[in-house]
């Protein structure tokens, strides 16, 4: 990939129509760790596997998940310093808003606002998009559950399964083959931890680690971010799953 | 004796840029499926009496609808205000704003101006997700919420009128007479208020007006 000049700054497009500093930052998530996030029957389940880099680091430092609100939980990929300033972002506007209006931000809102954010990085000069996906998931009183991914470009949609990063194609087939949407969260997540060790099929010789969130009617619609016991024991078994499904295969 | 003596003999003193107060009645009370609103219709300077019809509720947004007591110019431009927020906040939700919201903007305006403001105002009115509310905000940038609230200078002489007759889940006639009673009780005692009874009904489906001409008030 070549900008002929056209790649130092995000404030000019090429003459093709593309602008290729918002191109890059595309390429920053999609060699990145996979995410993902499903909407299920009573809840939404966010997840993200990733390799440990170090085996000197403590386990669980290297966090992609976080609570926006109490109800409100995202989960970032590519640059992780990028996405943990979103986060702050998201924050920011989340008290910001309800000092306003005197009501929890909606997701929507939430959602749209960050995406503004993002969108802002990809048309000055002197700055650089954000190298990071957020998949947001959360309820509020006004639309209640919803799950969003904010892309580097800015764009934003609403999903009931979406993923990105390096599995991201593989995570979406799987997603759409299981009927999540008629499944509880509870059935969801052991589902969820083998779509992602699968998603990091060339890395599984290096250690990995999961991490998994869920809003649903178990938790009282707040974000919750699973136990680092109760996920390691799930990746184990996961792992065990696969290995034993290709087993069979052979 | 000088002619200018003689003028100011002859001319009272007329202090033009005295400031519109609405001395006001307001009261807002929730029926079995609606809200209804009432105000009297008096904005004095001073003494003078500067007009008799004046239109105390103000629309916020739809089904939001905000009345007004204290200097005519702080609650019209405070309304002003909370109009604009609301607009923003419902496009951004793509539905109703709520009414909490509406009530919070006013409250956060009225609070961090509250030195140079004379302003006590109520906000009422139907959003899809807590359904029918009434929220008094005072001068000192306080809200409450409740089934019916009172304000202005005319309120102070209907407080126990209410008490004694206001019942939860009346019909919307019944909720009318006893509004039309309240004011009409208030304009009799309070100097302050007078002029015409306008009346708001807010239910999910319509606003509608309402218009009690001077003449036929009843007293009892």
């Amino acid at each position: 990939m070549s900008g002929t000049g056209f790649d130092y700054e995000c404030s000019s497009l090429s003459p093709e129509g593309r602008i290729f500093q918002v191109e890059y930052a595309e390429k920053a998530v999609e060699t990145s760790s996979t995410i993902l996030g499903v909407r299920c029957k009573n809840g939404i389940v966010l997840g993200t596997e990733k390799i440990v880099l170090s085996k000197m680091m403590v386990a669980g430092t290297d966090k992609r998940v976080f609570s926006i609100t109490t109800t409100t939980g995202s989960v970032v990929n590519g640059l992780t310093p990028d996405g943990k300033s979103l986060v702050y972002r998201g924050r920011e506007e989340a008290v910001q808003y309800e000092k306003m209006f005197g009501i929890k931000i909606p997701i929507q809102v939430l959602a749209e606002r960050l995406a503004m954010r993002t969108q802002m990085n990809t048309i000055y000069n002197g700055i650089r998009p954000y190298g990071t996906s957020i998949i947001l998931a959360g309820n509020d009183h006004i639309k209640g559950l919803g799950l969003y991914m904010i892309e580097p470009s800015g764009q934003c949609f609403e999903y009931y399964g979406c993923a990105s990063g390096r599995g991201k194609q593989l995570a979406r087939n799987e997603i759409e083959k299981v009927n999540f949407r008629e499944m509880s969260v509870d059935e969801a997540i052991p589902l969820i931890a083998k779509i992602l060790l699968k998603a990091q099929e060339e890395m599984k010789d290096k250690k990995q680690e999961l991490e998994i969130s869920i809003i649903s009617d178990t938790t009282g619609y707040k974000h919750k971010i699973l136990d680092r016991v109760f996920v390691d024991q799930l990746t184990l078994k996961a792992q065990e799953e696969i290995e034993n499904e290709q087993m069979e295969m052979a | 004796m000088s002619i200018a003596d003689l003028q100011n003999e002859i001319i009272p003193e007329v202090n033009t840029h005295s400031v519109q107060t609405d001395g006001t009645t307001i009261i807002a009370v929730k029926y079995d499926g609606g809200i209804l609103l009432g105000a009297d219709g008096r904005s004095a300077n001073n003494m003078y009496v500067g007009n008799k019809v004046s239109d105390k509720l103000e629309p916020i947004h739809q089904r939001i609808y905000c009345q007004r007591s204290g200097t005519s110019s702080h609650t019209s431009t405070i309304a002003r205000y909370v109009r604009y927020y609301m607009e923003i906040q419902a496009n951004e939700l793509g539905n109703l704003p709520p009414v909490e919201s509406a009530a919070q903007v006013m409250r956060e305006i009225i609070y961090s101006n509250k030195n140079s403001l004379s302003a006590s105002m109520i906000c009422s009115g139907w959003d899809p997700y807590k359904g029918y509310q009434i929220y008094q905000v005072n001068s000192s940038g306080y809200f409450e919420q409740g089934n019916w609230a009172l304000s202005g200078s005319g309120g102070t002489f209907i407080w126990g009128y209410i008490d004694a007759n206001y019942r939860e889940n009346m019909t919307r006639a019944e909720c009318k007479e006893f509004i039309k009673s309240c004011i009409a009780l208030a304009c009799y005692r309070d100097s302050s208020s007078g002029g015409c009874i306008r009346l708001l009904d807010i239910t999910q489906d319509r606003v509608e007006r309402d218009y009690v001409q001077y003449d036929d008030f009843k007293i009892k």
